[in-house]
């Protein structure tokens, strides 16, 4: 434990050297500022606008247009779904979507008889979430969860090109602990940091036991997922570049948490999809599918820790004794 | 002017001496690739409906039709769905009256247009038609990320060279700049020129997959407006990083601040702009914006480099300051 505890504090100096409690705070601020002031309460629909031409009897949908050349170009915009008729029959022009997505579009402004069909909200009590704030576990997962990632591997890379790596071998400190070390000390300040965004973004409201622990486990997974990948870098230019592309991918499922009907399997996979719907559900009210995400997480846990161990002791610390 | 050629030179030797550096110029491009197949994916996607066992087969088939319907054994179990991550609906019956149930945290109008989409489905209405699909120019999502992986291209190239001049000041090699016979303008010329040449390449790679070629000329022209933008964030970097730590703090805060911002713009109404005007990154995205949409770039191009050539100018005199490189004869 002291070992442990020695190498956190190692860190830690090594980041007030380094001003880098300033770059985090710094980048705080510009987050909340941009969440507060910048983005909007509410955002403007992205359902699809009609517009037509030459078809009458479907004016009442929407904007009706000079020319076809104007439905075209007003298609072209995005968005928008256009009605060509010709007298006799009707042509719809449309961006690229599914054919189901068509039906359902066509089959409400077919002018039909609709079946009788009532509504039922599982949760009266539940509030729309503002835009801006519902961006707020975005920002938690992608910038402070992956503090230790960025300064995690940023340490171990500087460990390596200043020589400090060949100190740590022959010590009798071991793979288990340095890894530890990190994990933990990024856990903490990764915690926090998700903390003071949520408390000046969103305010005390929230459930915190379930964000803390989400935030805890999920910087310690990210983090031992960039010691793993630090492992295999040389130099620092090559390492931050290249990280870049992979932190890319693990924000993907920032799509489906915009579409939210655009959930498709693989997306699951990626270890920030489960901690970012449980973020908002932590924050916004809502019941946390418990077996799903703590599976997911355990099983991320296990996985990340295993290859930062192996990839640690092997390439980086080359053959050091474990604890 | 021998002196110059001789550390340009140079400095393209050691960006090419490291193979990753070159990769980093594609990396936005590998980004677009993503962007596109995934964005692809989001636009062909369909409603999803979860149904129960008392919606029968016959409602189920005409579901279908407008939606991805997953049939679930028991209400429980379609509750449970609905309750998910995603915004899903679910369709049961209850004395024989169809029944939509929605949590009631979707907000927006997802309600109301489940209860129009799955009513006409179930309805009589029936509509004939031929369709013709248009590729769009984009929407905000698209254009978001298209904004982004080239936001991304412009910065890669100041970033690398920037880790360069982070390395001679951490190994002492910038003080034998100093005292060379080359001169402050001299040595930004060297950085500069490589740093946008490296941002060429990626906005090249970036547009050609993204099939953007027939925008190409107008991002090469944001490109070469955006050489202050490049060369400020390389003299940010060294001005502010002594060493290779400290260098990636700096850059943790320039990458969001270079993108956020523009892209924050796109969100606030037109009364409030005025506040970006001074930030050369939003120009950038203005242009970036005006290529896609077909309009006028001149103007948000000469912006982007107008605005930019102040900021330019006071990081590079703070980089003479702290490495005491010589101004002038």
């Amino acid at each position: 434990m002291r070992g442990v505890a020695a190498l956190c504090a190692q860190d830690f100096k090594q980041m007030l050297k380094n001003a880098l409690f300033w770059v985090l705070t710094a980048t705080l601020a510009v987050i909340v500022l941009v969440v507060n002031f910048a983005l909007p309460a509410q955002l403007a629909s992205d359902v699809s606008e009609i517009v037509i031409y030459n078809a009458p009897q479907y004016a009442y949908l929407g904007e009706t247009m000079d020319s076809e050349e104007a439905l075209r170009e007003a298609v072209a915009r995005g968005n928008v779904v256009g009605l060509l008729g010709d007298g006799e029959s009707l042509t719809v022009i449309h961006p690229p979507m599914s054919e189901k997505t068509l039906n359902a579009i066509m089959g409400v402004i077919s002018g039909g008889e609709p079946a009788a069909v009532t509504v039922k909200v599982l949760d009266d009590g539940a509030r729309a979430i503002p835009f801006n704030q519902r961006m707020a576990p975005v920002f938690i997962c992608f910038e402070a969860l992956i503090t230790g990632f960025i300064l995690g591997g940023a340490l171990m890379l500087a460990e390596k090109e200043s020589g400090t790596v060949k100190a740590l071998r022959i010590s009798p400190m071991g793979t288990f602990r340095y890894v530890i070390s990190k994990t933990l000390l990024f856990s903490v300040i990764g915690t926090l940091y998700a903390a003071l965004i949520c408390v000046f973004c969103v305010g005390f409201g929230v459930a915190w036991l379930p964000f803390l622990l989400l935030a805890f486990f999920g910087t310690a997974t990210i983090t031992l997922i960039g010691l793993a990948y630090t492992t295999l870098m040389r130099d620092m230019g090559g390492w931050f570049f290249s990280m870049t592309l992979l932190l890319a991918v693990n924000m993907l499922p920032v799509i489906s948490y915009s579409s939210p009907s655009f959930a498709p399997g693989w997306m699951k996979l990626i270890p920030s999809y489960p901690v970012l719907f449980s973020f908002e559900k932590a924050m916004f009210g809502g019941q946390i599918d418990l077996a799903y995400v703590v599976l997911a997480m355990a099983a991320w846990l296990i996985i990340a820790y295993a290859l930062a161990h192996m990839m640690t002791r092997k390439l980086f610390l080359k053959g050091a004794k474990g604890a | 002017m021998k002196t110059l050629a001789f550390s340009l030179a140079r400095e393209f030797k050691l960006i090419v001496r490291n193979g990753i550096s070159l990769f980093m110029v594609a990396a936005p491009a590998l980004l677009a690739v993503i962007f596109i197949v995934v964005f692809g994916a989001v636009q062909t996607s369909s409603l999803t409906l979860g149904a129960d066992a008392s919606v029968s087969d016959a409602d189920a088939k005409k579901l279908e039709q407008v939606a991805d319907v997953a049939r679930y054994d028991t209400y429980d179990a379609l509750i449970a769905r609905i309750k998910g991550p995603d915004a899903v609906a679910g369709v049961t019956v209850e004395n024989g009256q169809t029944v939509i149930v929605v949590e009631g945290n979707e907000g927006g109008d997802f309600a109301t247009a489940m209860d129009a989409i799955v009513g006409a489905a179930l309805g009589t209405g029936d509509l004939s038609y031929s369709e013709e699909t248009i590729e769009p120019k984009g929407n905000r999502a698209y254009d978001m990320s298209m904004i982004g992986v080239l936001l991304l291209s412009l910065f890669i190239g100041g970033a690398t060279v920037g880790l360069g001049i982070v390395s001679e000041r951490e190994t002492g090699a910038i003080k034998a700049v100093a005292v060379s016979p080359l001169r402050l303008g001299g040595y930004v010329v060297t950085k500069v020129v490589p740093a946008i040449l490296l941002c060429i390449a990626g906005m090249i790679a970036a547009t050609l997959i993204m099939g953007k070629a027939e925008q190409l000329p107008g991002f090469l022209l944001l490109a070469v407006c955006s050489i202050f933008v490049s060369g400020m964030m390389i003299f940010i970097l060294g001005a502010f990083a002594s060493n290779q730590i400290a260098a990636i703090g700096v850059m943790k805060l320039l990458m969001p601040l270079s993108l956020v911002l523009p892209i924050s713009a796109m969100f606030l109404s037109d009364k409030w702009q005025f506040l970006y005007y001074v930030f050369p990154m939003y120009w950038q995205y203005i242009a970036i914006r005006a290529i896609n949409d077909g309009a006028a770039i001149w103007q948000p191009c000469l912006l982007a480099l107008g605005v930019s050539l102040p900021w330019f100018a006071a990081t590079v005199l703070l980089f003479g300051k702290k490495t005491t490189l010589r101004i002038g004869r």
